[in-house]
Order: C-alpha cells, then structure tokens, then sequence
C-alpha cells in the first residue's frame, strides 16, 4: 500500500511537471505579445521595448525557461505583468475564495444528491424520485451562465435576497453555489441513487434488516457505505466540473475568484500569473486525485489488499 | 495593494509618536495617515491604540455639508496596471483614477467642457510655444505639503522629455518642459507650436516631485491634490475618498469604488441591484434593460473616439480606389442603425463628429455599390480581389460588425478571409491583415492625439502607412492658433478622408447608465471623471 | 425436550396436523404474499398455513420458485418492494407480526426471531469486520459496551465451533473460508438466544463435506439450546436430516405436509413423489441417472385455474384441471393437496422414475 501511494505521487509529480513545462510553451506559442496588449495600439516601439523589458520577454526563450524554472525551485513564481505583485500574493487573494464557492457548491451537490439520491433509490418512481430526475434533467440541459442569469434575474433583481454580484458575506455565495451545483449535480445523483439502488439490494443489507438494524442506519450507514466509492469518484469527476463552472459562476457573478483572474491573466498574456495559476489548479486537482486514491483504500478494505 | 507597506508603517509610527508629544494635531495625522492609503476609521483606531486620543471627528467638508454616501462605478475593464503613474498609461480606469486623485493646472468645472483654472488660477498664451500660468494658493497635496512650481516643473520636464519613453509623450504633451519663474509663477513650453496644449494641461495631473525623483512610490499609491484620496487598489477594486481639503470644497460623495465587472450582464445586474450606481460604457443590450425606468437616466458624453476599420495601406489595400470603393461598398448607416442599435453616429469626415474642427466633406462616401465596382475595376480588379480581417471580441457587437461588412465587401465582389482570433492575439496581430475593427480615443479632447498617429513611426506601424503629405499637414494644425487651427485641422481631416487610410465607421458614443439616486452628475469629453466631485448621493 | 413425531397424529386424533400439545412458536395461517410486476400481479406465495413448535424443525422443500424463501422472508416481514404480503396470519408467540409496528417488529428480528441466509458471502457485509457486524447486531437490541458485545459475539462464536474466535472479530468475511463464514453466520443468528431460526438454503452454497458439517452443527444446536427451527432447502436428503417434519411447497402453494419420515418414504402427492424420485441423495435412486420432473414450473401468467401440479402431473384428471385441490388431511397426520392422492395401498407410481 505503501509502495502504491509513493508510485502514484511519483507519477503526480511527473504529471506537474510536464503541465509546468507544457504552460511556459503554450503560453509563449500562442499569439500575443504581453508588451503589445498592455499598451495602447499606437504605443511607439520604444514605449514597447520598455514593457518588453520589464517583463523580460526580450530575451531569447531558452533564457526565460532557465529564470521561470529555476524560479520555481526557489518557489519564486515570478511578478504578475499586469499586478505588478508576486503572482503568489495573488493567489493567495483569490485561491480561498474560489475554493470556498467551489467547496459550498460541490457540498450543496452531493448533499442534495444524497438526500434525494437516497430517497429516489428507496421509492423508485415515487415523487422525490421524480423530483430528483426533473432537477437533474434540468442541471444537465441548462448551461451555468443562463442558470446564473435567472437566479439573478429571480433572487436578487425580483425578490431582493441575495446580492446580484460581487462578494460581501455568505450571503454572496448562494447563488453561485447553486449555479455550480446544478451542473454537478445530475452526475452526482444518477451515481449515488444508482450506487444505494444496487446497495440495498445487496443481501447483507437483507440481513442486517434480517437483525433488526433499524431502517435510518441500513440506509445511511450500511447501504450508503456501499455507495460511497462511486461517491468519491463522482466527486473527484466533479472536480473537473467545478473548475469550469466556478470559472463561469465567478464571470456572471462577479465574483472575485481565481477564474476571473485566469481569464484576465490569459488575455492580458501576463505570463507568469497564467503559468502560476495553471500550476497551482493543476497540483490541486493532482492531490485531491491522490486523496481520493488513498480515500478508496480507507473505504473498501478490499482495495487495501488488491493494492 | 494600497495597504501601508513597510514604509508607510514606519512613518506612520513616526506621526504617532509626533501625535502622543503634542508636535502634530489630531487632524493633522488623521490627514497624513489617510495620505499613507489608511481610511480615517483605521487611522483614528491606531490613535486609540496610542491611548492619546479618544474617537474620531469627521472632519468637515470645505463645502459646508459633510461628504456622504458610497458611489460605485462598474467598468468593464480593470486599471491596465498597478502602477499609478497617469502618464505611462491610457486606459479608461486609469484616467478616472487620475481624474480623480490629481488635479491639473488647467481643469474642467461644467458640463459645457470650457476649459478653467485649477492649480493654476490664471494662465496666458505668451506665444505659439509658451503658456505663462500663476499657481493658486492653498493647493496642497494630499500629503498636506504644498503644491510648488518645482512639482509643476518637475511634472511637465518629465513628459516633455523625449527620452522618457512614457507613454504619454508626443502624444498628450510633445518635446518641452517649464521653467520657474518665481515661487507662484511657472512658463510651460513646447519645442514646436503646439495647439492642444490648454486641452493637454486640463488632462495632465501634476505630481509631488518627490514622486517622480522616486518613481518607485507610484507602486504603492496614487498621491495628488485632487478632490479623492487613494485608499486602496483590491481585487480589481480601487477605492478613493473625499478630500476633504480639496481647495475647491470637498466633494459631495464621500467613497467612489471604480469596480471592474467583467461580464456585461453582471454589470447590468449590479446596477439594476442597487449595487452599482453607475455603468460605464454600455451596449444597446444594456440600455434597452433601463429604457423606460425612471430609476436610471443615460449620460452621453464619449471623448472623441471612433470606431475604425484599420486598414494596412500596402499590398492589396495600396491604392486609394480600392479604400474609396471598400467606403462606398459599406452601408454605414445600415450598421449603425441594425447593429449598434443607433449606439453610434456615422461621420463624413475622418474625425469624430463632436472633435472640434470637424465638418461634412463634400463626397460622402455614400453607400453605392455600383460606384464601388467602378472605382475597384479602375484599380484593376474585377470580382479577384481578396481581403484578410481578423475578428474578435474587442469593440462590441465586433463579429457581427465583421460578418456585415464581408457581406457588403462580397455584393461588390471582393472576397474576405475572416480569421477569428482571441482578444489577445488580436490586440496583438491586427497589423498583419489587411483590415481590422477598432477603437481610436482621443484623451484630450483634441483631435490631434489620433491625427498624430497617421504620421510618423506610429503610422508606420499601426496603418501601414507612409504617406509624405501628412506630417506637414498634422504640424500644421498643431502650430495654429483659434479657428486657423480649426480650419487646419480640417484641412488634415479632408486630405484624410480622400485618402481613406481606415475605414471611419462611427463615432463611438459612450452612453454611462446612472442611477437615479446620483444627482447632478456630468461628463466633459474626455476620459476621466474631472466632474464626478459635484454629484450627489441620496441613500 | 419435546419430540414431536413421537405420538403424533395416532390413529384416534382429528387429522389436524398440528394439532401438537402446548402452544406453536409460530402459526402462519393462510399468508398470501405477492409482486405488483409490470405483467401485473404475481402471487408468490399463495394460502399457505403451517405451525411450527417448541424445539420442533419444520423443513420447506421445493424447487426454487416454489415460494418457500418468499416465505420465510414474508414471516420476518422482509419482502422488499414491490412485493407484500397480501392476506393471512403470522402469529409469533401468540402476537400477529402483520398487526405489529415496524418498530416492534424490528425489535423482534434478530433477538427473538432469527434468520442465517442461504450465501454468506454475500449476507454478510464486506466492507465491516466480522465483529463489527455481530456486535451491531447485539446493539440493535441491547444498551452493550463494546466490550460487551464483543464478549458475547466471541462466546457465540466458540458456541458453533469457531477457532481462534478474537481473532476472527477482526477479519471480514471474505478472508475466511466458506464455511467458517456459514459458522459466523450461524453464531449471529445465535446472538440473542432466539427462539425460532429461520435457515433458508443455509447449505447450499457450501461443498458437500462442509455442507454434513453444518448440518450437523444445527442439529446439534438445536438440541443443546431447544430453538425451533424452519429449515428452508431444495435438498431432500438434507431436510430429511434435520426436520422433524417437512412442508412442500410447488408454484407458491403448500402440496403436501407430514413427518418427514413417511413423507418422503411415501408421498401423498404425485409433486412429492417426483421430487424424491429426482433427488439424488436419497439411497433408492443413487448411483443411477438423475431423474427430473418433466415440464417446469408455471409462470405468473400461466397458472393453471385448477390444481398448480396438473400441467407437469402424470396423473392429472379433467377435474385437476378445473378445481383447485385444498390441502386436506389424507392419512392421520399427513396432509396432501390432491384429488388423486398416492395412498399406500395403491402403487406410487411417476412419470419419470418408472423406466
């Protein structure tokens, strides 16, 4: 087990490196000049040349690979072009917003999955079954921004509850959430109603009724162990699906998170923010995988042994 | 960004303590502390912590009543640095920023745009080249120090020095500088006749010189003498507040938030929420939302700006005929009225129709497809000529925009190569195809700023143009005076528009949304927000 | 310890089959149970009655389908959706478990009432520890400290002949081998002293060797500890180790009821006898080829209006077509659901066995 884990953060490891080196190439392959989009079109070259300079993007690409990387083992990641801050501080801003949106989201998701999850694999067909499938079907068809559009249009230009943009408080967090969510949560319910279906109609549940387990504990205990696997590789799925739907959550909204900076870093070209971020995004979702791995081993002590 | 740095810390340390032995007033370090980016709530706190004194008197405005009320603009665009530094910089926040925290020796009071004293209380025009001011006194900055003619001085050598490389240069203020009369009297001058000059000095904010012997400040702060006191640059959000020693009288609104709100219907929202006041720049999208509620009201005062199509004057796009023949091809009103919803105002001439010195030309340009054949067959083509353009997202409704034109290039036979780029790449590729949307803003209020880009090293790059007519033409203007000046202005803008180097769409209008809380709030043609300290804000 | 068989239905009593001295642990009477299915409604189990006494073990026989786990599941009230039991009277000590509250009834399964089902590897849970399981099973029912628990799901545990029993606590059920586990499940339905155990197929998953071994450990048990005992199997000759008297089950319906004994050494109904004629571990037919009953069992939708059997019955006369036959007592003690019943006197004759 031991073995498995250090082979998988090897391979992690590998993986960051590679997007590491993958964002400084793409970056400086696709068009556009930082110098260029930072000045006005009728800048004068020498105006250029001073932008060019101060970002150091005059100087030939090896070079610049060589300052990027060897800024990275100092854990330096450079000074945003647009910011003029260490792109970390930056980070460090906007990170913990979008993890929290992120985080309310996705625990909005699988909470609402699990309660109607749960509630749709006991009555099949009954109506909070039907409720739930209407909701999915809903989250699946209906992009983030439009869901984003109408929860303003409805909760905070109608009804006045939650503010229209911005963040000032939890209260900021609700509808974006919720925009988010939506668009997880078809995945998460049809797994976690389809991993209790096949749960309770496993025969140890059978025989745990047989013992008298009272019903709240077979279904939240025993058969929703059985479905916590698939739980937590739905979640980790969502991951990927929260990246992109905080990214959008956080345009409609307003909200100031990581993926608005991201879409501004990458327009502006401010090359060191977009690498940082891509390399932060990126050691997130490779650790949380690796947390789910090693969650698997703690769930399914069969795993353990496999492993 | 705008919190008290390392430095900041220490001098606030040091006022404290000048505070606790009774060398500096209570007032006097709430002042100072504000000017170390420290709002008054938090610099009273530090004094609490000193235990000397006990809460915090709003100090009152100049004006009689107190600034009150928080006013939020929502931009769609976020300051094009963190570097405070006005004249390095032409973007939308930063000249409100600008407008805002700075004053100018020349200023704008009224809607009506004519041009006032503001550091300076008198000036006169000596010569072609020289303008002869007086400083008015009581000016401070934001520091509580004075503003002196060495900071005038120092302001202006700075930007009239050609090795400066700011961005502002020859642009906004052409090769000079000032010299120091005497304590209260400065003589700014130009190496060659400069006509925009007053227009130039109304926009050019004036800085401590210790600010430009230490250029590294600009990082850390905005610091002038303008109406709003830098607080703090957060999250794409700078946040300024009332002045209230401003030699004009404080402001009426205490805290103005310059927001960026990235997406245009979270722009509406915020303001349709109450959580913006005002929304700048907006699209017949955004308008139609607000067109009969009496909770908004439009201001329409853009600075000159026009929207062009950017010709590259070489190549397949070398001869005057095929341009002339691309201007009769194009329905201008068509896209106007269809696309930008009468959002724009189409010009005869190759300036912005509200530039001074702006007048019809006598050919128009009509839309007239059949003149468009004639003219492009004259240059030799017959239904074989193809166009690059690349499109993006850039000037609004820009795609749809594009798709028109390649519908009416393609009536007259000329075929178009549409590349679609992203907003990036675009910014920085437009000069590599034959023609491309785009904006051009004077920040003056003078049409020589966009004039100048057709001669010279900027022509050169911008419009792949070198045409030896126009440099004498553009001198021209700048060295007139009054309407002489008008009418060489003209001159330029008639030679321009024969010789259609662009494609003159539109004007570009800059319709603001305001809400009806904001009272007597007015824009002057220019960029910034010079009139914003005589708004209101009811609650 | 009462012996049931001895002294049961003499020659002078009423034929009521279980007309036993002292009162039944279980009295089932007339229970219906049935799946609401797509094709519409399909009755699994179908008027059945049977008691069950003190100490005594009932064996159900049948093919499966024939009802006999519907049955038992029906009796602990775990007839998962969307089946139900429909009619009839399940009466526990008395107490009629269809009138009791889901709590009740709850408390009541796996302390009074318990059950070990026919696979443990799959009744047993895999993702918790065999003791994690036991000692659930015990607070369930009980305010017990771990420890506690602990304690008794050890004792029982040696009770069924578990070595090294701590040590199998900690282990989950599929690290131990197939019989161990039908031993610890055996142990949890052991837990609580129960009185009646309900074993459904709890042999037929395991080898034949290990298979005798359980038996045997059940009859023990039984024995030692005097719990009445449904023992639920398709395998003739493993009923007629254990029971003391045997229930046949054919399509949902009882067929035929007596002392195992006599009932398998001579059946009453023509299903009977062709079961014991098929099964291979009875001495008469070892060692020749499997016999099987011709046709199979009917479908929900083709149940025939008359006796259940006719379609497949070598004896079937125009009226078994017609009328359902009731179970009926046909011979002291012994009870057939048959119009042609095979009575002693005339040779037992089936279809298949013959050649």
């Amino acid at each position: 087990m031991r073995r498995f884990f250090l082979r998988r953060l090897a391979q992690n490891l590998l993986m960051l490196a590679f997007i590491v080196l993958a964002v400084f190439v793409i970056m400086r392959l696709t068009a556009g000049d930082p110098a260029r989009i930072k000045a006005p079109i009728f800048a004068s070259e020498d105006v250029l040349d001073r932008y060019r300079a101060e970002f150091g993007t005059d100087t030939p690409l090896p070079a610049q690979l060589v300052s990027f990387l060897s800024g990275i083992v100092r854990g330096d990641f450079g000074e945003s072009f647009r910011y003029q801050e260490p792109v970390f501080s930056l980070i460090a801003q906007r990170l913990p917003q979008t993890a929290m949106l992120a985080l309310s989201a996705l625990l909005l998701a699988v909470g609402v999955a699990l309660l109607l999850g749960v509630a749709g694999a006991r009555r099949p067909d009954g109506w909070l079954d039907r409720l739930g499938q209407a909701i999915a079907a809903f989250g699946q068809s209906a992009p983030t921004f439009w869901i984003g559009l109408m929860l303003v249009l409805v909760f905070s230009l109608g009804l006045g509850w939650f503010p229209a943009v911005g963040f000032n408080g939890p209260q900021s967090l609700v509808l974006p959430a919720i925009a988010i969510a939506l668009a997880v949560l078809p995945a998460d319910l049809r797994v976690i109603r389809t991993a209790m279906i096949d749960g309770l109609a496993q025969e140890y549940i059978r025989t745990a009724r047989a013992f008298g387990i009272p019903e709240w504990r077979i279904t939240y205990v025993y058969a929703l162990r059985n479905a916590a696997l698939p739980l937590v590789t739905v979640v980790g799925i969502d991951l990927g699906y929260l990246l992109g739907g905080t990214i959008v959550a956080e345009v409609v909204f307003n909200y100031p998170g990581i993926g608005q900076l991201a879409i501004d870093a990458v327009n502006a070209r401010d090359y060191p923010l977009v690498q940082a971020i891509t390399i932060v995004t990126a050691a997130i979702f490779v650790f949380v995988n690796l947390g789910i791995d090693l969650l698997y081993m703690v769930l399914d002590p069969r795993i353990r042994i496999e492993a | 960004m705008g919190e008290a740095g390392q430095g900041p810390r220490t001098d606030l340390e040091a006022l404290r303590r000048g505070v606790e032995s009774g060398e500096v007033s209570r007032r006097e370090f709430l002042r100072r502390a504000g000017a170390l980016g420290l709002s008054l709530a938090a610099a009273a706190s530090l004094l609490d912590a000193g235990g000397r004194v006990a809460a915090a008197q709003a100090t009152p405005g100049a004006g009689g009543a107190e600034p009150s009320g928080t006013l939020v603009i929502a931009n769609a665009e976020p300051p094009t640095s963190a570097q405070w530094d006005a004249y390095s910089v032409f973007g939308l926040v930063d000249a409100q920023v600008a407008s805002l925290v700075h004053d100018s020796l020349l200023g704008y009071d009224s809607a009506d745009a004519e041009i006032v004293g503001h550091i300076a209380s008198e000036w006169e025009v000596t010569s072609p080249t020289t303008v002869r001011l007086t400083l008015r006194e009581g000016v401070r900055f934001h520091d509580g120090s004075p503003v002196t003619a060495d900071d005038v001085k120092a302001t202006i050598d700075r930007v009239g020095n050609p090795e400066s490389g700011l961005a502002w240069h020859g642009l906004i203020f052409p090769a000079g500088g000032a010299t120091v009369v005497d304590e209260r009297t400065v003589e700014v001058f130009t190496e060659e006749p400069f006509g925009p000059l007053e227009k130039s000095l109304a926009v050019m904010p004036i800085f401590p010189a210790g600010d430009i012997a230490d250029p590294e400040l600009f990082k850390q702060r905005a610091m002038g003498a303008g109406p709003y006191r830098f607080v703090s640059y957060e999250q794409n959000k700078v946040t300024v507040e009332a002045n209230p020693d401003y030699w004009a009288g404080s402001p009426k609104i205490q805290t103005v938030v310059l927001d960026y709100i990235q997406d245009a219907n979270a722009r509406i929202s915020a303001l349709l929420s109450g959580q913006a006041d005002i929304i700048t720049r907006t699209s017949a999208e955004q308008l139609a939302r607000v067109a009969d509620d009496p909770n908004f009201y439009v201001v329409d005062v853009p600075p000159l700006t026009q929207i062009v199509y950017i010709y590259q004057n070489k190549g397949n796009l070398a001869a005057k005929e095929v341009r002339q023949a691309i201007a009769h091809a194009v329905d201008r009103e068509a896209i106007v009225e269809g696309i930008l919803q009468g959002v724009g105002k189409v010009p005869y001439s190759s300036i912005a129709t509200t530039a001074p010195g702006y007048q019809e030309q006598a050919e128009r340009f009509a839309y007239d497809p059949a003149r468009a054949r004639e003219l492009l067959s004259s240059a030799g083509f017959e239904d074989n000529l193809t166009l690059t353009m690349a499109t993006t997202t850039l000037v609004p409704f820009q795609k749809e925009i594009d798709q028109a034109v390649v519908q009416f290039l393609g009536d007259v036979g000329v075929t178009v190569d549409l590349t679609t780029l992203e907003v990036g790449a675009f910014r920085t590729s437009y000069n590599q195809y034959d023609m491309t949307l785009n904006t051009l803003a004077s920040f003056n209020f003078d049409p020589d700023f966009v004039l100048g880009f057709y001669g010279g090293p900027t022509a050169e790059a911008v419009f792949g143009l070198d045409d030896p007519n126009i440099p004498p033409l553009i001198e021209a203007q700048r060295a007139a005076q009054g309407e002489e000046r008008l009418a060489a202005i003209n001159d330029l803008a008639a030679y321009l528009w024969d010789l259609q180097p662009a494609l003159y769409l539109s004007d570009e209008l800059w319709p603001f949304i305001v809400s009806s809380r904001v009272k007597d709030y007015a824009r002057v043609p220019v960029v910034g927000e010079p009139l914003l300290r005589f708004a209101s804000k009811e609650e | 310890m009462r012996a049931p068989r001895s002294g049961a239905g003499g020659p002078g009593r009423p034929v009521d089959v279980d007309a036993l001295p002292g009162e039944p642990v279980l009295s089932v009477r007339n229970l219906t149970t049935v799946f609401a299915t797509r094709a519409g409604e399909f009755t699994a189990v179908d008027d059945v009655s049977f008691d069950v006494w003190p100490g005594e073990c009932l064996g159900i026989v049948g093919e499966s389908g024939s009802g006999k786990s519907v049955a038992a599941l029906s009796i602990l009230g775990l007839v998962d959706y969307p089946g139900g039991v429909a009619a009839g009277e399940i009466r526990f000590r008395g107490e009629d478990l269809r009138r009791l509250r889901p709590e009740a009834l709850r408390a009541l399964r796996g302390s009074r009432l318990a059950v070990v089902f026919q696979d443990p590897q799959t009744a047993l849970n895999p993702l918790f520890t065999v003791g994690r399981q036991m000692t659930d099973f015990v607070r369930a029912h009980r305010r017990a400290s771990t420890r506690e628990a602990t304690r008794l799901a050890t004792e029982k545990l040696r009770l069924v002949g578990v070595s090294a029993p701590e040590q199998r606590l900690r282990a989950y059920p599929w690290e131990l081998s197939g019989g161990l586990r039908q031993r610890v499940a055996i142990a949890m339905a052991l837990l609580l002293d129960p009185e009646l155990i309900i074993a459904d197929e709890p042999t037929t998953a395991l080898d034949v060797s290990i298979q005798a071994q359980i038996v045997e450990l059940l009859v023990d048990l039984k024995q030692r500890l005097g719990f009445s005992l449904i023992f639920i199997s398709h395998d003739l000759g493993v009923v007629s180790a254990v029971a003391d008297r045997v229930l046949v089950m054919y399509a949902g319906r009882a067929v035929e009821r007596g002392p195992v004994g006599e009932t398998f050494a001579h059946p009453l109904h023509p299903y009977t006898a062709a079961l014991v004629a098929s099964a291979p571990t009875l001495e008469s037919v070892r060692g020749r080829p499997l016999p099987t009953i011709p046709g199979s069992l009917p479908g929900p939708s083709d149940r025939p209006a008359g006796c259940v059997f006719a379609p497949r019955c070598p004896r079937a006369q125009p009226i078994c077509w017609a009328e359902q036959p009731p179970l009926a007592p046909v011979l002291p003690g012994r009870e057939a659901a048959c119009h042609f019943p095979l009575l002693p006197d005339a040779p037992a004759t089936t279809g298949t066995a013959r050649g």
